[in-house]
């Protein structure tokens, strides 16, 4: 079966580094942090500067900065004036982790507090998973598949994943795609610390030897990914020839299905796999053992940092770091 | 408390609450259908939770069956407050 192939042709985001794409590009490369006092809040973010107050009010805080987010993605794509497709060819895939939290923690408080009358007749359709891409789907009336992908911190690959594959299967000639987190509430401040993930110091620094544990922050990524063919006679496609990155995993997962047959060559990078795996873990403990600013510490954790995927999030929990790695090199070996 | 609850006062609570709701100030006029100001059936069950809390009342889904305008609302609080 021939896939198609995928481009990205419209970006957008809302970060603690600012609203937009490009800023979040300027600020992260310009080593901007968007840390507040132990937090990532995406303050300076105001959602009726997106969305009409109705809609803002119909919205959670995740579902708000997914709103935006794909605002600013769909223009991107040049879809602002009208969809280039059969809204029907046009699906909606997001992921989140949690979702709409915020919601959930503030009606049960009216619960708790005032009794059943008193809850929102909106906290269902604020709080439940598939708001966010129920919501941006309604925005810009894309009646294709519409769902939320939910599995914890990956459920912006898996979603991006997905979509990807119901382009390249034919389900859709185009996806809006993404994630969007909004967790800044007592309760999941309460609970990520007592599970141990939290950074004491309040400082974000995956793949060190002095992490302490994750930052909780909040925004949200939007694409629009298109089927090859059709963006390009649009005439769109940009993103694709710039970096190729959906082009790139699409390839390497057609090699990987080609080459996963053969048992001798998936034997063969299985042992590599484990020796990479082995000298990055063992040049990971001797950074970890040794005091931070030693200068033999430095080397192997630039060769983490440059050859292993850069996904890790670095819970507190013991020995989080080292399995997390462990299977980033695999997953990197894999796809070799 | 109830004799001092006016029609007046009754018709400016339900203004204000769909405005907040979203609905346009301008548009917000007795006359004025519901489905004109996009004042759909979720923005009716939060205006009904606020009305029962500020006038003390009751109301059900079938009370809504027969609205159509922002005054079918006024009158129908207004009846339920005087009654």
């Amino acid at each position: 079966m021939t896939l198609r192939d995928v481009v990205i042709t419209g970006v957008g985001a809302v970060t603690p580094l600012g609203v937009g794409a490009r800023t979040l590009h300027e600020r992260w490369t310009a080593g901007v942090s968007g840390i507040r006092d132990g937090e990532a809040p995406c303050a300076d973010f105001d959602p009726t500067d997106h969305m009409s107050s109705k809609q803002a009010r119909r919205a959670d805080r995740s579902t708000q900065l997914a709103i935006a987010a794909g605002v600013e993605a769909l223009a991107d794509a040049g879809w602002e004036e009208e969809l280039p497709y059969d809204p029907e060819l046009i699906g909606c895939v997001l992921g989140t982790g949690i979702g709409g939290i915020a919601t959930l923690e503030d009606n049960h408080d009216q619960l708790r507090d005032t009794g059943p009358g008193s809850v929102s007749p909106l906290a269902i359709p604020l709080m439940m998973s598939n708001a966010g891409s129920a919501a941006l789907s309604l925005h810009h009336g894309l009646r294709g598949p519409v769902f939320s992908v939910v599995s914890a911190c990956a459920a912006g690959s898996h979603a991006i994943g997905t979509a990807l594959r119901m382009i390249q299967h034919g389900e859709a000639e185009a996806v809006v795609t993404g994630a969007a987190e909004a967790p800044l509430t007592p309760l999941s401040r309460a609970c990520f610390g007592k599970m141990g993930a939290l950074s004491p110091s309040g400082v974000s620094r995956p793949f060190d030897a002095r992490r302490d544990g994750f930052v909780m922050g909040e925004g949200s990524g939007v694409l629009v990914l298109e089927a090859g063919d059709a963006a390009r006679a649009r005439g769109a496609g940009r993103h694709d020839a710039e970096d190729g990155s959906l082009q790139a995993v699409a390839q390497r997962q057609r090699g990987r299905a080609g080459v996963a047959h053969h048992e001798r060559d998936r034997e063969r990078r299985d042992v590599a796999c484990a020796l990479v795996a082995q000298r990055v873990v063992v040049a990971l403990e001797r950074a970890d053992a040794a005091d931070a600013g030693a200068e033999h510490a430095a080397d192997p954790k630039r060769v983490v940092w440059q050859f292993v995927v850069p996904a890790g999030h670095r819970q507190r929990l013991v020995g989080g770091d080292h399995a997390e790695l462990r299977e980033a090199v695999r997953a990197a070996c894999l796809l070799l | 408390m109830a004799t001092t609850i006016t029609p007046q006062d009754i018709e400016t609570t339900i203004v204000e609450n769909l405005v907040e709701f979203g609905a346009d100030a301008d548009a917000v006029k007795l006359d004025a259908t519901l489905e004109s100001i996009d004042v759909d059936s979720l923005d009716l069950v939060e205006l009904t939770q606020v009305i029962e809390e500020t006038y003390s009342i009751d109301l059900d889904g079938a009370d809504f069956k027969k609205i159509k305008t922002v005054g079918d609302v006024v009158d129908l609080v207004v009846a339920r407050v005087q009654g």
